[in-house]
């Protein structure tokens, strides 16, 4: 039992069972004190509680058996949970089952819809869920509608059901459309659209999330206001529980003393990720920037206008640079709503995780805190036991004491009165510090071996939605070249269709330069007036190429 | 000039080698090189452009090859002489600090431009079989000797003062032409009688030239100054990609790696399609901006013929109207003396015919010294005119100034006054007659030619505007092909990444 204990307690992280070196110089406890702390524990668990301490901190012992959630089975968890409310059940579930499969289930967004609800108004979506999570009643669709607010409870009450685990955030609110008066844009709307559609596939993903009562109350309910309000007042408790375990606030300067290197890791991963996909957005929309279209293709229209020998052709070209342009941005469009976003809403997953894996790194403070606490109030209580013992630690905060027992001592009043009050006052403290170490050191656990899990799931996210993206990214770049491909080809014939009609002319001019100057110039005459001739009967829309030539010169004007 | 037989006579082809290698087979002209060589005299370095045709390699520096153009011009008013790439503005000698005359891609691209005048010019009916363009071709020939041998060192000074026709039955008449007989308008003289396909011409060719240098070239250099940022960016996001891909492991990584080879090769694709962009689209609508000026100064040249036959036909009316009152003087004249004669009675009469005489001969004078300025009076340009008479008209008129004065003082004869008068009038008509008769056939044979060369140069714009067009068409459907490519390969990885 004591090795069991021992691992609880030295292993900050939960998951790894690693025995803890017990030279590190950083070691919180002495290996005294640990014995005497846990022989502690050992008899206030006897009376038997349940580990229900996030739920009911002041049912029954506080003291949360940490090692039952590696050996307690499924079996008494599923026994218990009967008795719990459902709320319950979930945090119990998350506690105590290991590395939960998500279940298959596909939640489509769709349909917006202007609703009127008295004066105002507003977008209400169709959702319909496909899973075979077991809690909801059919595996088929059941569609329901849900406005941008019911979204938002959704995720708060997530975000206070599970606050170990990452909440997908909510695509952005953009109060200025407000302002503007286009929130009923269709433009908008799909962008929401696709945010919320974001946003429910990572739920949907989340092996936790997607089986939580809220969400399956969000996505059935028929009477949803009502149980939307049910739900809300049993949720919050969970919270409030949480919020007096420790004060979060007293130590949130506080570094974490002995840094988890996966933790660590974790969070220079995220960042990493952070930074990059932040430098991928601010350039790209520079990027899209400068590929907006100029004038050149009216440049190529006005040249039609003087050019008239081929005119027609020139404006096809002009047309050509259009469509080339037009399908560059809407290259740039698509990328923007499918690339961007995505790039976009990956940034703000990112930013949640990186606020739960602070909150973890929270939990870790406030159990290294408190430990400290108490193991200062052991060493106190040591000394009053057996003075002048540990005086060979030399501590500095202890001369104080120190010499306020040598002050005792001197002055003899009812040393030992005095000395047995202070004694009963450290054990109470000692008594309920271990407590609150203990409850830190679960919730801290509980965290971490969270943590571990949310990044899995985090990874899995990102990696699949970066596919997601870069492959819509990939296709539009393919649609666009494939479009400009085709664009250019089909301008080449008619380029082609360009009439030279002097070709052969002026291949007879060469020739005859070389013979006599005067009869190149008859010759050439005499083509032009044939040109001239067999022009009107061809078709007026092919290129006139005889601007300067559509005159009979006539030589003996003079 | 052009009819002496010791010299070269451009209307007989040279059939020198160079003229049978540029119009053989194998007659592309190529620049294959350009090498920095130094000017020992002045220590100056500059470019020296390696030419080569069939088998003959020659060197020139881009100022041969700038007076090579103006001799062509100087040889060929009448006809459209391709341009030679700029010289550097002052602007670009402020904006790149270094030498302009190291930039390497400069020295491309006037190898690229500079072959394509040479091959321009010899493609060019009449200017592919000049002499002195051959010459500049030949291998061994020290260039500033043909600028200062026949046939360039036999033009006139003038540019008007040649007879732009090559015909041989206007060359006759070379020897009216020496006497400087034939005049020199002014820049701004307006025709009276323009020709109206001319004045067409002229409109469309100032349109042209405008447009060109103000509206396309302007937006073509806008595109491919925006291609060639849009490079830099793409290398910019590249490098974030190829990064990006560091930080990730796995399937992710590869395809965002291929991802950022895909970003690299638009990159890539978009230096080069700026570089293709340049040599085949920007190039070309400079040259045609440089050429519609060409054409300007064509059409300004024929437009100067077109006065000059104006001046001497508005001088031809003078001496006519003038001759005309001679002849009217004369007739009266004849007239009283008959009168006279038949009636001898009246003695007081003598004394109204010479009133009549002093009269006439008064009139006579005012209209001999008023003729030759009178066309020009009207069109208020008295400087000029002044050179003109003086010119040709000079000694006539102070001849016979001076007689009439000596006539009017004493009045020896005025009938023989007259009868001289007369005659010299109508010699000197026609001599104008004669001058007339060689610029107005000057002008026909130079319009002829200014239009076939004009026509020429329009189905050249065109053939070069669908091959720039076909050329921009194809470079942009080779940078979406490219495109296409790597960011299909970059689709295949994506693909991979398990989900």
């Amino acid at each position: 039992m004591n090795d069991e204990y021992d691992s609880v307690q030295w292993n900050v992280h939960a998951t790894t069972d690693a025995l803890p070196d017990r030279n590190d110089p950083h070691l919180m406890f002495s290996p005294n004190s640990q014995h005497n702390y846990y022989n502690d524990n050992q008899s206030i668990d006897a009376s038997g509680t349940t580990s229900q301490f996030y739920a009911e901190p002041n049912n029954g012992s506080p003291l949360a058996n940490s090692p039952k959630y590696n050996t307690q089975s499924t079996a008494t968890h599923s026994q218990s949970s009967t008795s719990h409310s459902p709320k319950i059940e979930s945090v119990q579930n998350e506690q105590t089952e290991e590395a939960k499969e998500a279940m298959p289930m596909i939640i489509r967004v769709e349909d917006p819809q202007k609703r009127s609800e008295g004066t105002s108004s507003y977008v209400a979506y169709l959702i319909a869920t496909n899973t075979t999570v077991q809690t909801f009643s059919s595996p088929q669709p059941r569609p329901v509608r849900r406005r941008f607010h019911d979204f938002i409870w959704l995720h708060d009450v997530l975000a206070l059901e599970f606050p170990a685990s990452v909440v997908p955030p909510l695509p952005e609110k953009h109060r200025m459309k407000y302002v503007k008066g286009d929130r009923f844009s269709s433009e908008f709307i799909e962008r929401r659209r696709l945010g919320l559609q974001w946003f429910m596939d990572r739920i949907a993903r989340h092996p936790y999330l997607q089986q939580s009562q809220s969400t399956r109350l969000f996505l059935e309910s028929a009477d949803f206001k009502n149980d939307q309000q049910a739900q809300s007042r049993r949720v919050p408790r969970v919270t409030s529980v949480l919020d007096t375990l420790s004060d979060t606030l007293l130590n949130a300067f506080v570094k974490v003393k002995k840094p988890d290197e996966r933790f660590v890791d974790m969070k220079e991963n995220v960042d990493k990720l952070h930074d990059n996909l932040d430098t991928v957005e601010k350039l790209y929309s520079r990027i899209s920037k400068r590929q907006q279209g100029n004038n050149f293709s009216a440049s190529i229209k006005g040249l039609s206008m003087i050019e008239k020998d081929a005119a027609q052709p020139l404006q096809q070209f002009a047309k050509s640079i259009e469509e080339y342009s037009i399908a560059m941005a809407s290259m740039n469009n698509k990328e923007e709503l499918h690339f961007l976003n995505d790039v976009h809403e990956l940034l703000a997953y990112c930013n949640a995780t990186k606020e739960v894996l602070h909150e973890r790194d929270q939990k870790q403070v406030d159990f290294e805190e408190l430990s400290n606490y108490l193991q200062r109030a052991i060493q106190e209580r040591e000394r009053i036991m057996y003075p002048g013992r540990n005086m060979g630690d030399g501590s500095g905060l202890n001369i104080t004491e120190f010499m306020a027992d040598k002050m005792n001592e001197v002055r003899g009043t009812d040393s030992n009165r005095a000395r047995e009050e202070r004694l009963l006052r450290l054990q109470a403290k000692i008594n309920e510090l271990q407590e609150e170490v203990a409850r830190t050191n679960d919730a801290n656990n509980y965290f971490s071996s969270q943590m571990v899990r949310e990044f899995d799931i985090f990874q899995g996210a990102k990696s699949r939605e970066l596919k997601q993206g870069l492959a819509s990214y990939a296709d539009c770049h393919i649609e666009f070249c494939q479009k400009g491909i085709s664009i250019w080809e089909n301008i080449i014939p008619v380029l082609e269709q360009i009439k030279i009609d002097g070709d052969k002319e002026e291949y007879q001019s060469n020739e005859q330069a070389s013979t006599s100057t005067m009869s190149v110039y008859e010759e050439h005459y005499r083509n032009r007036e044939e040109d001239a001739e067999s022009e009107e009967s061809e078709d007026q829309n092919l290129p006139n190429l005889n601007y300067y030539s559509n005159y009979n010169f006539v030589t003996d004007e003079y | 000039m052009n009819n002496d037989p010791n010299k070269h006579n451009p209307n007989q082809p040279c059939q020198c080698n160079i003229d049978r290698a540029l119009h053989g087979p194998n007659g592309f002209v190529f620049i294959n090189g350009a090498q920095k060589q130094s000017d020992t005299p002045t220590g100056k370095s500059y470019f020296a452009y390696n030419i080569r045709i069939g088998d003959t390699e020659t060197k020139h520096r881009y100022s041969e090859f700038e007076s090579l153009r103006k001799s062509l011009v100087r040889l060929h008013p009448t006809m459209i002489v391709p341009p030679i790439p700029e010289k550097h503005s002052i602007v670009d000698y402020a904006a790149l600090q270094t030498r302009v005359k190291d930039d390497l891609s400069m020295v491309e691209k006037r190898k690229r431009m500079l072959q394509t005048f040479l091959n321009r010019v010899a493609k060019h009916p009449q200017l592919g079989h000049d002499h002195v363009f051959h010459r500049f071709l030949e291998n061994g020939v020290a260039w500033s000797d043909v600028l200062h041998s026949s046939p360039l060192s036999d033009l006139p000074k003038n540019p008007l003062q040649v007879i732009a026709s090559k015909q041989p039955d206007i060359a006759a008449y070379e020897a009216i032409l020496a006497n400087s007989l034939i005049p020199t308008p002014t820049a701004t003289y307006t025709l009276k009688n323009p020709d109206p396909r001319f004045e067409e011409s002229e409109k469309f060719t100032y349109r042209i030239a405008n447009y060109m240098s103000n509206n396309l070239d302007k937006s073509q250099r806008k595109v491919i100054r925006r291609l060639g940022e849009l490079a830099n960016d793409y290398a910019e996001l590249g490098a974030v990609y190829n990064g990006f891909s560091l930080n990730e492991t796995g399937a992710v990584a590869n395809a965002i790696e291929k991802i950022g080879q895909a970003v690299d090769a638009s990159y890539t694709e978009t230096g080069q399609m700026v570089t293709a962009l340049e040599g085949e689209f920007a190039e070309p609508i400079q040259e045609h901006s440089q050429f519609a000026h060409t054409i300007k100064q064509v059409l300004r040249f024929r437009h100067m013929k077109h006065a000059q036959v104006e001046l001497i036909e508005s001088s031809l009316k003078n001496k006519e109207e003038s001759l005309q009152n001679l002849l009217d003087i004369e007739r009266e004249a004849s007239r009283l003396h008959d009168a006279m004669t038949t009636e001898r009675t009246i003695g007081s009469n003598a004394l109204d015919i010479d009133q009549i005489n002093e009269a006439a001969n008064s009139h006579t004078s005012g209209e001999e010294s008023g003729q030759e300025e009178s066309p020009y009076l009207n069109n208020d340009h008295r400087p000029i005119v002044r050179r003109r008479s003086r010119g040709w008209g000079g000694p006539v008129q102070m001849i016979s100034a001076v007689g009439h004065t000596l006539q009017g003082l004493i009045d020896v004869d005025p009938a023989s006054t007259r009868h001289n008068q007369i005659g010299k009038t109508k010699d000197s008509m026609e001599l104008l007659q004669k001058a007339l008769e060689i610029t107005r056939k000057d002008l026909a044979a130079a319009s002829i030619e200014v239009q076939a060369d004009l026509d020429r140069f329009q189905r050249e714009k065109i053939r070069d505007l669908r091959d720039m067009l076909i050329a921009y068409a194809k470079v942009h459907i080779n940078y979406c092909q490219k495109n296409l490519e790597s960011w299909e390969e970059a689709r295949v990885e994506i693909d991979k990444i398990p989900n």
